[in-house]
Formats: C-alpha cells, sequence, structure tokens
C-alpha cells in the first residue's frame, strides 16, 4: 500500500486554488458562466484538499458560486456593518465593522453601559 | 522523497486550465493537429479554445502534447481520465507507482 504524501498534495492544491481563483476574476466580464464554473473548480478542491481559500480571493458568492461584479451585487454599510448582497440568488453577506484592539472594545462597551 | 516527486511528472497532478495542449493521437482522424489552449475540464473530456471555435476532446484514447513550464510534453490521455480536483491525489499516486 502506496503512502500519501498530503503535505504535497496541498502544496499543489493551494497553487491551483489561488491560479483558478484569480483567473476567475480576469475573465468574469466577458464569459461569466466559466468564471462561475472556475470558482466551483477552486471550491472544490478546497473543500477535498481541506484548504483554507486565502482572505483576500473570497471575492464570490458563498451560495452560487458567481464571482462578484459591480453591476451583480449591492454593497450598502447597515449599522456598522458592510452588506453584500449578490443579485443573482440573493444571498447576503454580512461583514462586521469593528476594532481589532481588545482594549478599546472594553472601553466602548463600558461607554455604552454608563450611557 | 517529495522533493524527487517536484519535477515535470508533475503535470499529471497539476491544473490543465490555461495550457497550451495539442492533439497527436486519437481514433478520430479530425482530432488530430488540434491545438489550442485548455479551457474547462470535466473527468472525460478537455474543451478546446482552438482559433476557430470551442472543441470538446475526450480523453481516453488520445495522445496530447502540452506545453508545460516551457518544455514540451507528451501525456497519454488515460493518465488524466480523472475527475479535476480528484487529479492531484491520483496523479502522485501514479507517479509514485511508477518509481
Amino acid at each position: 500500500m502506496l503512502k500519501r504524501e498530503k503535505k504535497l498534495e496541498r502544496k499543489i492544491a493551494l497553487r491551483r486554488v489561488q491560479f483558478l481563483l484569480s483567473i476567475a476574476q480576469e475573465i468574469k466580464f466577458e464569459d461569466y458562466e466559466l468564471a462561475r464554473r472556475y470558482v466551483n473548480l477552486a471550491r472544490k478542491i478546497s473543500m477535498r484538499y481541506r484548504i483554507r481559500i486565502p482572505k483576500d480571493l473570497r471575492l464570490y458568492c458563498k451560495r452560487c458560486g458567481y464571482p462578484y461584479r459591480h453591476d451583480r451585487m449591492r454593497v450598502r454599510v447597515v449599522k456598522s456593518r458592510v452588506v453584500i448582497t449578490c443579485l443573482n440568488c440573493g444571498f447576503v453577506k454580512r461583514i462586521p465593522i469593528r476594532l481589532r484592539n481588545k482594549n478599546t472594545r472594553m472601553e466602548n462597551k463600558l461607554s455604552i453601559r454608563s450611557e | 522523497m517529495p522533493g524527487r516527486l517536484q519535477g515535470l511528472a508533475m503535470v499529471l497532478a497539476d491544473e490543465w486550465i490555461g495550457l497550451k495542449v495539442e492533439v497527436v493521437k486519437s481514433p478520430n482522424p479530425c482530432e488530430v493537429g488540434m491545438k489550442g489552449i485548455v479551457m474547462d475540464e470535466t473527468m472525460n473530456i478537455f474543451r478546446i479554445k482552438t482559433e476557430k471555435s470551442l472543441k470538446t476532446v475526450a480523453k481516453k484514447g488520445r495522445v496530447f502534447r502540452v506545453w508545460y513550464k516551457g518544455v514540451r510534453l507528451r501525456v497519454k490521455g488515460d493518465l488524466i481520465a480523472f475527475r479535476p480536483e480528484e487529479r492531484i491525489k491520483r496523479g502522485i499516486m501514479l507517479i509514485k507507482r511508477a518509481k
């Protein structure tokens, strides 16, 4: 029985995921369906080899797999959250805006309570 | 071992979308000499963008010439007839078995 080379597999998988997502971004204005296909392929690879997709490449809708495009999305800031709506499927993604520093967060909480 | 696995044989496990390929051998004479860039890939077929149009070529039974890392390689289609996401695992296994 041959042993699997999991480290090498993951290395190749990450490279392929990065490549596929970057060409999906390049091609999305010419062929939207093909770009979606590339995104779905990249996600399949990342799921199978348990690769975390880099944060700067997560520019697609989680539900339908279409990459975000300015004419097929809506971005609003609502209640200190960035709300991204995919206009293909209606999926809503909310990204909270908050300070990373723990102390400031505590101070904010305290000030709210005191009021 | 991982050091030796790197190299040109890695084409079996790597991404084929975006590579330039040519069909060298095929049971279908119309397909021989077809040249272009791979646009899409499934378990059994390649979609190749040639100068004229988008062509669909089966993998099994064909021999492809591929430009990979600046080198020309001949690859049997039977060796890459797996799902694209599965080929990383299977390709590495094939290389190891050959050694």
